[in-house]
């Protein structure tokens, strides 16, 4: 940042009290949110992918005549009960705590846009049955529909995906229609019409590309929600199970010795807030900068 | 007026039958003969896993059966549990009143943390204290509520020895829960007043109330706060109906025995009646809240057509 400040040194700003910034920051569109949040993202997105590279120890590897040592120059984030490397855990967990959110929320987004699409543009009567089926999903609520869900397919990572997916499904739903409704009264809709472009040509063509930003900052900050719920529902006990090192799971694991050995919990927690941390600003910075009207 | 409260009301209902009969079908269709979870590890005869099944009406077609589970429920009779055998809605009148406990302590805090940080970030738009407020809101958004618990209770049971460690039978066996199930309702009020804060001060009517000479403070108070609290109302409610979901979460880091415990540990057990009932009750509470805000915010704010 201080780097492109003195680039943009030149600049003269009108905005009273506005202090100078950087070059970049102006690219961002002056969204500081967007900044950290795209470098927290990033740093997450390589440990995801690097994180087994990087790790200095296996993760599963047990030193009995190394439990529970405090963090230290070998062990960055202690090790655990079974004096398992902490630090090498989370960077393996990285990439499978970050994919279940990421599924969930695909799940989701896909899902929800094509229903979205579909009763925003159908109408009718196909619509009013699917704003009920929606209602009748949002009226129980979240992690009760999980625990339902959890009971009839039986714990585990996988249903903890599908089930955060599925409770994901109304909100892209109701965000596409609503926007599919707005787009469809717009000239531009009425013109591709009248130059007789069919029904999923106007769909694709030119009602999608005018959602895609509202989809985007809300999925960007469902991200951090799913990141949430997926660790929420494998801290108690519904997602993967021990040994494998997932964050959520890890900090229930830790619960117990919190006592005498608060790292355990500690460092995963971190991982997990950060990551839900830079999602959250992420999606503010992309608002910010794609929908101006929400600036203040 | 009356006619749009009985639309609403209307409207409330359906959905909550919808959603028994959601919850009724998913939990018939999990595995597992209900009968032979009645009698835990040892299965019993055929004959005599028969009549259990024709004394639990599981016989009966689905239909017939959910309507005799809800002809039951109204009556407070959710059946009994699979392991302990107790009638479910004993154990659910025992835990409801410490989750209501929870979730309005909670509620309260979240109101007026995040109703005064939005409206002293507001008021301050663009200083030091906006910049930190809105930052902290992000965080407390952020920090998964399991973790935040956990420090809570490691600073403020363990450290300090303000607060009991777990438990759930005086107010302060709250305390420390209904904070950590606050915090992120805190910061989503705090960003929604905020806004509306901004939003409301630059009427006309604060100008005019500025130019009539009145006290910053009167401006505020009198003039601003109160309309910047129409989109409060909504989202507090919002945030109560979240918080039944959260106390799932917090009643288990600090041993709270409350539904939300019970829902976990019945989905252990897989007793399924409990899991039921638990859900059933929830939701109810989840419709009616939604509804209670509907109705409080059209009489707050008389702009909104009774459509």
């Amino acid at each position: 940042m201080s780097r492109s400040a003195s680039l943009a040194g030149d600049t003269a700003w009108t905005r009273p009290g506005a202090r100078r910034r950087g070059r970049l920051y102006r690219l961002l569109g002056g969204s500081m949110s967007l900044a950290l949040g795209g470098v927290l993202v990033g740093l997450f997105v390589l440990m995801a992918l690097l994180g087994p590279y990087l790790a200095p120890h296996d993760p599963l590897a047990m030193d009995l005549s190394a439990r529970f040592q405090k963090p230290s120059a070998q062990h960055w984030a202690g090790t655990d009960q079974f004096g398992r490397d902490v630090f090498s855990r989370i960077l393996h967990g990285a990439g499978t705590s970050l994919l279940a959110a990421v599924t969930a929320e695909a799940i989701a987004l896909a899902a929800g846009t094509l229903i979205g699409l579909l009763s925003g543009y159908v109408r009718g009567r196909f619509d009013l049955v699917v704003q009920r089926i929606l209602e009748i999903l949002m009226a129980v609520p979240g992690l009760l529909l999980a625990v339902v869900i959890v009971a009839v397919l039986g714990p585990g990572l996988q249903n903890v995906m599908i089930t955060v997916g599925l409770a994901g499904i109304p909100t892209y739903a109701r965000l596409v229609r609503g926007q599919v409704l707005a787009a469809a009264e717009q000239e531009y809709v009425e013109a591709a019409r009248a130059m007789g472009a069919g029904s999923r040509r106007i769909m694709l063509r030119h009602i999608m590309p005018n959602i895609v930003a509202p989809v985007l900052v809300v999925g960007t900050m469902g991200l951090a929600g799913a990141i949430q719920a997926t660790a929420a529902l494998s801290y108690l006990g519904m997602g993967a199970q021990p040994p494998d090192p997932v964050w959520g799971t890890m900090v229930a694991e830790a619960q117990v010795f919190i006592y005498n050995a608060w790292w355990l919990a500690a460092a995963p927690g971190a991982a997990i807030a950060l990551a839900v941390l830079g999602f959250n600003l992420l999606g503010d910075g992309l608002r910010d900068v794609l929908d101006p009207r929400t600036r203040r | 007026m009356g006619r749009y409260i009985a639309v609403r009301l209307g409207a409330a209902l359906v959905t909550l039958v919808a959603a028994s009969m959601l919850i009724f079908v998913l939990l018939r269709v999990a595995p597992g003969d209900p009968a032979r979870l009645m009698y835990g590890l040892t299965p019993p005869p055929d004959a005599q896993l028969e009549e259990m099944r024709a004394a639990l009406g599981l016989d009966q077609p689905l239909p017939v059966q959910y309507a005799r589970y809800m002809g039951a429920a109204l009556r407070g009779d959710f059946g009994r549990s699979y392991r302990s055998h107790e009638p479910v809605g004993s154990m659910i009148a025992e835990r409801f009143p410490r989750t209501l406990r929870l979730t309005l302590a909670a509620l309260v805090i979240a109101t007026v943390v995040g109703v005064a940080a939005g409206v002293a970030a507001g008021v301050r738009r663009g200083s030091w204290l906006d910049a930190a407020t809105m930052a902290a809101a992000v965080l407390g958004v952020s920090v998964p509520s399991f973790w935040f618990g956990m420090v809570l209770i490691l600073v403020f049971a363990v450290g300090l020895g303000w607060f009991s460690v777990a438990g759930s039978s005086t107010w302060r066996d709250v305390v420390l829960p209904a904070v950590t199930l606050g915090i992120s309702a805190a910061a989503v009020i705090a960003r929604v007043t905020r806004a509306a804060m901004v939003e409301v001060l630059t009427q006309d009517y604060i100008r005019t109330a500025r130019v009539k000479g009145l006290a910053e403070r009167v401006v505020y108070f009198r003039h601003a706060l109160k309309n910047a609290l129409i989109p409060v109302v909504s989202i507090v409610g919002l945030q109560m109906g979240y918080m039944l979901s959260g106390a799932i979460v917090v009643e288990n880091v600090f041993g709270y025995a409350g539904m939300g415990q019970l829902a976990v540990y019945a989905l252990n057990t897989r007793d399924y009646p409990v899991i039921q009932a638990v859900v059933l009750v929830s939701t109810t509470c989840f419709i009616l809240v939604n509804l209670a805000v509907d109705l409080l915010y059209t009489l707050l704010d008389p702009r909104i057509r009774y459509a």
